[in-house]
């Protein structure tokens, strides 16, 4: 997504903002985000979500992966399979007049 | 001037959305119509390819490639251009316009027409719909 569908102004925010967040893990524990250990990186994220002292860099990198990382999960094939029970053709099911006393 | 073979009854330009209805309308009523279209055919099944396309499918997930939108401003307003329906549009640079005042012209050069490119939402219209303008216009 990065690479096809942002402009080069935003993929160089982007690269800016993994930097940062690189920056800021290993300020915080040491090491980098991924050798975090779960608590560790609870801890970090849990920081970032109420915004306590996170360059906007990193802040900004964080929201922007997060939203592709549910999007991605929410338009998935599992998801919209097992979960939302996604149906190609609702349409056969919907009751558009219903009675007001029905509902 | 012509000989019968090329006098029609009416001839409709545009086989759109409102080409389209106004071509079978008149056809239906026993009129020899001519209906022309500057755009390609569209057939069935091998015209449509991502029709059948699940959403998971789409390598952006329906987001336009910035490359092509950097491209298409003016069609990259329209809600439907993604990646499901955008080799449907007429592209910015294919057929390129003067813009005197802001107008987006969203084309759509096939047989169907924009009628392809639609969200396929019809709203259900009651009587008070149609007769609102009657109704609410001042004397």
């Amino acid at each position: 997504m990065v690479d096809d569908c942002f402009s080069p102004d935003d993929q160089q925010r982007f690269e800016n903002g993994l930097k940062a967040f690189d920056k800021l893990s290993h300020d915080k524990f040491g090491q980098l985000f991924t050798s975090y250990t779960p608590e560790q990186k609870k801890s970090l994220l849990a920081a970032i979500e109420n915004k306590k002292d996170i360059p906007e860099d990193a802040l900004a990198f964080y929201v922007t992966v997060k939203r592709y990382t549910v999007q991605s999960f929410t338009s998935s094939k599992e998801y919209m399979t097992d979960i939302r029970k996604y149906k190609m053709v609702p349409g056969p099911h919907f009751k558009g007049c219903v009675p007001v006393t029905n509902v | 001037m012509g000989d019968n073979n090329n006098t029609f009854d009416a001839i409709v330009i545009g086989s759109g959305m409102s080409g389209g209805w106004v071509a079978k309308e008149l056809c239906e009523k026993g009129l020899k119509t001519l209906l022309l279209e500057r755009g390609r055919d569209v057939k069935h099944i091998k015209d449509y390819p991502t029709t059948s396309m699940l959403p998971w499918e789409f390598k952006h997930r329906g987001q336009v490639p910035y490359a092509i939108a950097k491209d298409n401003p003016v069609i990259s307003r329209c809600y439907a251009f993604k990646e499901d329906a955008m080799h449907f549009f007429v592209k910015d640079t294919e057929h390129p316009y003067t813009q005197e005042k802001p107008f987006d012209w969203i084309r759509g050069y096939q047989v169907g027409g924009k009628s392809i490119m639609w969200a396929r939402q019809t709203q259900r219209w009651s009587d008070f719909d149609f007769e609102g303008p009657a109704v609410m216009a001042l004397p």
